[in-house]
């Protein structure tokens, strides 16, 4: 092994040659331009979370569709339209849990096609499971992409189109069955072979369901039916069905998913929603199975309005009982911090102090921190007051969360945005985090 | 002085900054969009001239950078030995490549401290403070990350062997 100080200097010497090799990939003047032009209250709000559960649901799945007229790989796909196949393969591959489904071969092709004045919509692929149902999907014939980035709209799943290619309004994709219509949008892209996107919506409830793709461009509306089943062979469904009440939160487990590869529970919490970041770890750690003397803990995790799926990362069988060892929720409080570094309230009984504050336009980031041994757990509901004591909501755009384990403290970073003609002198946080010790305990069966 | 002029002038290395410090191209491409428009909304701002508009960008993206990676601090517990490759960047030659290809490997928690070390020649202080983080955390992830980076470096010095 070589000497320190060499490793170090030839680390710094190769990273640096190869950020310089850097070439411009992305138009980013075409983004600036169309974002700067655009009212704020038309862009989409980000869902990179969903994109990651995506990811997830599709690592989880061990369950693949065929719909329609199906073909025998994907290869088939590759075969129709030389250009389509790389390209479909290029958005698939990056995102980990669909790569996975791609590998085993799980992804097949629906071919399902509709034409309307001119424009082709296309189903690629479809990929359904006990977690969610997503469709491949390619637009071809829309008129060519138009070099007007003032009219450009930010793409589905907070992403823009084509960073070297005219940025262009994406379609809209509903997708309906017999749980409801809904979609969440993940990877859209423009590409030589038109657009190529995925969405996605709430799992099947039977085998075998009728499934309609509605994709909406301009005020046009292109619908392709589908008959989605369900395969089961891969694995199994088993409701738990048991509740729990510990400290005025009711935890109920609906069901778990055996796969060969990962179990997956879903689960509902029924609490006081805080909309603000905790450290699991301070309220008594990351859920786990115990499987006899052993734990298996989470790889991911995803929840929204109370409901949950979690992911382990591996088979089990047996006894297994499934532990979240602690919880939280949401109460009100009030404490006013001035725009000052070192302002300090008190909060639940822990002294927290502003000690942070950043200011850019109209962004501002502010950094709290409090001791670790606390019943606080966590900060929410940020209004900013101005000196005539007029308020305003603080609409933050990000937070962050650090722990400092050696000298027992911790912090949340929120960043925002101020409302244009508001000059804040001081930040009133309403809500806080409370920390509700479990554990909640659920025999899996089997 | 114009902006996209500038901008296009470090737009490689900014974007080679971004993946380094996120290790995957979408985030970095949230990022450098998030740079790209904040530099232009506060470009009055910038002081010291055009020689002073690359470092400028760089501490907006670090920012940028710094938003996408306690997001997904929030919204995933993540595991230091956990080894996350994002898709093969070519570099100037072997060395610099490999060298890529080791720290690609290393966590959200490692990599940027890192990047920002021995890419970007900060001190230990300035990583603290532009990640918000305390500086013997800075410190120990150092440790860990060059540990695990000379742990690779020999392990891929066997495999050749």
């Amino acid at each position: 092994m070589m000497p320190k100080e060499d490793f170090e200097n030839r680390l710094g010497k190769g990273l640096k040659r190869w950020a310089e090799a850097g070439e411009p990939t992305l138009d980013l003047e075409a983004l600036v331009r169309a974002r700067a032009e655009e009212p704020a209250a038309e862009v989409a709000a980000p869902r990179r979370g969903w994109v990651r559960w995506l990811g997830v649901a599709a690592a989880a799945a061990a369950l693949v569709i065929a719909a329609g007229t199906t073909f025998p790989s994907w290869a088939g796909a590759a075969a129709e339209w030389p250009l389509v196949g790389p390209m479909v393969k290029e958005i698939i591959m990056e995102d980990a849990g669909l790569k996975w489904a791609y590998d085993m071969g799980f992804i097949q092709q629906p071919m399902a096609e509709v034409t309307q004045d001119g424009i082709t919509v296309r189903i690629l692929g479809v990929v359904a499971d006990r977690a969610r149902t997503t469709v491949i999907y390619q637009v071809v014939g829309w008129s060519d992409p138009k070099p007007e980035p003032v009219d450009a709209k930010p793409i589905q799943g907070g992403k823009w189109l084509s960073m070297s290619r005219p940025v262009h309004t994406p379609p809209d994709v509903f997708i309906s069955h017999d749980d409801g219509l809904a979609s969440w949008g993940g990877r859209v892209v423009e590409t030589p072979v038109g657009l190529l996107g995925t969405a996605s919506t709430w799992p099947l409830t039977s085998d075998e369901a009728q499934v309609k793709v509605i994709i909406g461009i301009g005020e046009k509306r292109l619908t392709l039916p589908l008959t989605v089943k369900r395969t089961a062979e891969a694995s199994r469904e088993v409701r738990v069905d048991q509740s729990q009440e510990i400290g005025g939160i009711t935890i109920h487990v609906d069901s778990v998913v055996y796969t060969p590869a990962e179990t997956m529970l879903r689960y509902r919490v029924e609490k006081e929603s805080l909309a603000g970041a905790v450290n699991l770890q301070q309220v008594g750690g990351i859920s786990y199975l115990e499987v006899g003397d052993r734990r298996v803990t989470a790889d991911s995790s995803v929840g929204a309005s109370g409901q949950h799926i979690i992911v382990f990362p591996e088979p089990v069988e047996g006894e297994v009982r499934f532990v979240i060892p602690g919880e939280y929720q949401a109460t009100p409080v009030t404490a006013v911090f001035p725009l000052e570094v070192g302002a300090t309230q008190s909060i639940l009984g822990a002294q927290v102090e502003l000690t942070d504050l950043n200011r850019m336009g109209s962004m501002l980031g502010l950094e709290f921190k409090w001791p670790w041994a606390s019943e606080l757990v966590g900060l929410a509901g940020y209004e900013l007051i101005d000196a005539s004591g007029q308020t305003v909501g603080f609409e933050t755009d990000g937070e962050g969360i650090w722990h400092d384990a050696e000298r027992e403290v911790q912090g949340r970073r929120v960043d925002g945005t101020i409302p244009e003609g508001f000059e804040p002198v001081a930040v009133r946080i309403t809500r806080a985090g409370v920390a509700v010790p479990g554990p909640w305990i659920f025999n899996l069966p089997q | 002085m114009n902006y996209f002029t500038l901008l296009r002038a470090h737009q490689g290395y900014l974007e080679r900054i971004a993946l380094a410090m996120l290790g995957n191209r979408p985030d970095a491409e949230d990022a450098l969009q998030e740079m790209a428009l904040s530099g232009y909304e506060h470009f009055d701002q910038l002081r010291g001239g055009e020689h002073a508009f690359g470092a400028w960008m760089r501490r907006i993206l670090i920012r940028q950078c710094r938003r996408i990676l306690e997001a997904r601090q929030r919204t995933f517990p993540v595991d230091d030995l956990v080894a996350y490759l994002p898709g093969s960047v070519p570099g100037p030659d072997v060395e610099a490549q490999a060298t890529w290809e080791m720290v690609a490997r290393l966590s959200d928690h490692l990599r940027p401290v890192i990047v920002m070390r021995y890419l970007l020649d900060l001190s230990q202080q300035e990583i603290a403070d532009e990640l918000g983080i305390p500086l013997g955390t800075v410190k120990s992830r150092l440790g860990k990350a060059l540990e695990l980076l000379r742990q690779i470096e020999e392990e891929g010095r066997r495999e050749a062997l």
